[in-house]
């Protein structure tokens, strides 16, 4: 069967499949841009802009180029003697697009208001700088960040690493975002009748699935090349 | 000039002359406050001296001079905090045009001046966002003019039509589901809610228009309005069959209540409201002998009397007067609170020719923590007078009273006078952190009696218990499965009652 040029499918049923997903966020694209036309896709100023997969003993790490970290919005609410945050997570995805391995970074960034000092604080461990331009360096280059566990690799396997960056002016509290984003009603209930009633917004429902969270996402993801698991480089070198 | 405007609308910024002491709210009465004098000398000369008197005004006394020489010891930290503490300068509002800041300040718990930390700041934009006064709320701080203040910066989206559908329960009108809900809330930037809804369920329907002012004038206020048009099915036993009849109700209400202090909550509402009860019932289930099948219809001459005597249209004025206490404490365990009341003592004047009737209603529920879960407790009692028609009396039964029995099926098919029941749970986790449940069980013990004044109908007290399971989804909250055994005769064939839930039952 020939492909259309425009067309992404390979075969009749899982073109069918795709496209039948396809043409449902399509529809959901639209609803929610009719039902919400003030929104749009959230331009995001900080970004993963390379991943290169390597090995460090018995862990498969990734090196990450960054851009556009801390950011202004990050800075200020540092500079304001509170903490930011910004997370990254990472999926080890195989040829089937599978999840195998992952991990989550999270760097608790602050500024000392009164030692003028900026800090990461990572795993328990922190790292300070003096300048700016120290800290901006630092974020720029983020190496040997943890993704999995060597051992869940194949030699000949192909792999690929799913970046994920969330940016938090203010650091979040441990709530689950995703409940807050979309749980039922938010309006104030009356308490105490014998009536139990809970509403859900489709344009927050809909805001949701298109734009991936709550009030505080606000991120942006990146895949890197395939690389085989027999081909990984040593970090160190 | 419009920029200008624009600006001034959304950059409003509301510097301090002076800060406050710390963790001290505005309005609060404290010891050792200038209030608390105030109320210190009050107490002196209203008391005169009675042993009685004396002990309590020494406490108030011991504790003013406790706090006072705490706050004095406390100097140097205070001056320490002050110095390396953080503080609210400001708060700015970016976003909208349509709502001012002083709305905002009417939802969000921070004080320009207060102290300030990650979590306070957090959690108070948490609460501006359950209140759902924006479709969304970001936000980020910026360094204020000194070193240790800062500027809360809240990036907002306004609400626009909301399209919603959901679900509810009531004990009167059992479930239904809102397939269509059209929400409009905070279009004049006052925090207003403005809805449309449409409720369907297996024996109630209806149509209802609200207008409602969460919180208005210094904050403490809130009042409502709204206009219904309902028709339920209510449901009553007679030999072991279940009936239903026809009650269809056409009104407009409004409520203005206010808080006071951190726990209590006075309310008094109007209602005025146009009855139209059928003159037929239909039957339900079957009977036993088989001499009543499903949809039967009931003639006006085969009807119980009480509900024969109110058919037909009528029209009547309620007022409703509520007083409630909340002292629950906000962390949970099972998805109930750790421990605290809440109480609710209701009284209803309804005037209505030939049925004017006074109800009183009273509601105590108490919860305590206890190893592996939380204890929770209920006790309730009503009362109505002998004018009350068939549809606003009291009924037995049912998820909100006496489970393992069906609803309102422990009453007589007019209604009882009064009533009283009291319910036990205890309630533990299964899946989930203690905090965050995500499944929990429930062991329940029910118990409840109801009749008339001045007849000999009362049958006894009722019992039922059982089990539950209450599961968190993201998008309902708590939905949950009650299965309740009778414990006491049964008015109808049926070993054990099986209750859906959204959320718990109190």
């Amino acid at each position: 069967m020939r492909r259309a040029w425009w067309h992404p499918c390979r075969s009749p049923l899982g073109c069918l499949r795709r496209c039948q997903l396809l043409h449902l966020w399509a529809m959901v694209l639209l609803i929610g841009g009719a039902l919400n036309p003030g929104l749009g896709w959230a331009e995001p100023t900080a970004q993963v802009t390379t991943i290169t997969p390597a090995k460090a003993g018995d862990q498969v790490v990734c090196r990450l180029i960054t851009a556009g970290l801390p950011g202004e919005k990050l800075l200020q609410s540092m500079r304001s003697g509170l903490v930011s945050e910004v997370d990254f997570d990472l999926a080890l995805l195989d040829e089937r697009e599978q999840v195998v391995g992952g991990s989550r970074l999270e760097l608790q960034l602050a500024f000392d208001l009164w030692e003028e000092v900026f800090s990461v604080r990572s795993n328990g461990q922190e790292q300070r700088f003096a300048e700016l331009t120290a800290l901006h360096r630092y974020l720029q280059d983020l190496e040997q960040v943890t993704v999995a566990p060597l051992s869940s690799l194949d030699r000949d396997g192909r792999y690929r690493i799913l970046v994920g960056l969330q940016v938090h002016p203010i650091a979040p509290s441990q709530r689950d975002e995703v409940e807050a984003a979309i749980s039922g009603d938010q309006r104030p209930r009356r308490e105490g009748l014998d009536q139990q009633e809970v509403s859900v917004s489709l344009g927050r429902l809909i805001r949701f699935f298109y734009k991936g969270g709550g009030d505080e996402q606000s991120g942006q993801t990146l895949i890197s090349a395939w690389f085989r698991g027999g081909d990984l480089r040593d970090a160190t070198n | 000039m419009a920029l200008i405007g624009h600006i001034f609308r959304t950059h409003v910024r509301l510097i301090p002359r002076r800060f406050p002491q710390h963790g001290a709210p505005r309005g609060e009465i404290r010891p050792g406050s200038r209030w608390a004098d105030w109320l210190l000398l009050c107490a002196l000369l209203f008391a005169g001296g009675t042993p009685a008197a004396a002990q309590g005004l020494n406490s108030w006394t011991r504790a003013a001079a406790a706090d006072t020489s705490r706050v004095e010891q406390n100097l140097p930290l205070a001056t320490e905090q002050f110095n390396r503490g953080l503080f609210l300068e400001s708060i700015e509002l970016a976003g909208t045009d349509r709502t001012p800041l002083s709305t905002v300040q009417m939802y969000l718990p921070l004080r320009p001046g207060q102290p300030i930390d990650q979590v306070t700041l957090i959690e108070g934009v948490e609460e501006l966002r359950r209140s759902g006064l924006f479709r969304s709320v970001r936000y980020f701080t910026r360094p204020g003019s000194r070193r240790g203040f800062l500027v809360l910066v809240l990036e907002v989206e306004e609400q626009g039509f909301d399209f919603r559908f959901g679900t509810g329960n009531t004990d009167l009108d059992g479930w239904y589901v809102i397939p269509a809900m059209v929400a409009l809330d905070n279009q004049f930037g006052r925090g207003g809610i403005f809805d449309l809804k449409w409720r369907i369920g297996f024996r109630h329907t209806g149509l209802l228009l609200t207008y409602a002012q969460p919180r208005s004038g210094d904050g403490r206020n809130y009042w409502g309005t709204r206009l219904y048009v309902l028709g339920t099915d209510r449901p009553y036993f007679s030999e072991g069959v279940e009936y239903r009849h026809a009650v269809d109700r056409v009104g407009v209400e409004g409520v203005f209540g206010r808080r006071y202090g951190e726990r209590w909550t006075a309310e008094v509402g109007l209602h005025l409201e146009g009855v139209d009860v059928a003159e037929t019932s239909t039957a339900h289930t079957t009977s036993g002998d088989g001499s009543v099948s499903i949809d039967d219809e009931v003639p006006y001459e085969d009807l119980p009397a009480e509900i024969q005597e109110a058919t037909g249209e009528d029209f009547r004025e309620i007022i409703h007067l509520d007083l409630q206490l909340d002292s629950r404490h906000k962390r949970l365990r099972a998805g109930t609170p750790t421990g605290g009341l809440w109480g609710r003592l209701k009284t209803q004047f309804t005037l209505q020719e030939h049925r004017s009737f006074i109800g009183l209603q009273g509601d105590l529920r108490a919860y305590r923590e206890v190893p592996g879960g939380v204890f929770a407790t209920r006790l309730r009692g009503s009362v109505v007078s002998e004018g009350a028609a068939f549809y606003d009396r009291l009924y037995l039964g049912g998820m909100y009273t006496v489970r393992g029995f069906p609803t309102h099926s422990l009453s007589a098919p007019g209604g009882d006078t009064w009533l009283w029941s009291g319910s036990v749970e205890y309630r533990s986790r299964i899946l989930g952190r203690g905090d965050d449940t995500r499944l929990a069980g429930l062991l329940f013990l029910d118990g409840g009696a109801s009749g008339r004044f001045g007849e000999d109908s009362f049958a006894g007290v009722s019992l039922g218990a059982g089990y539950g399971l209450r599961l968190k989804v993201i998008w309902l909250d708590w939905i949950g499965l009650d299965v309740g055994i009778p414990l006491t005769e049964r008015p109808i064939d049926s070993r054990f009652q099986v209750n859906a839930s959204i959320g718990w039952s109190f």
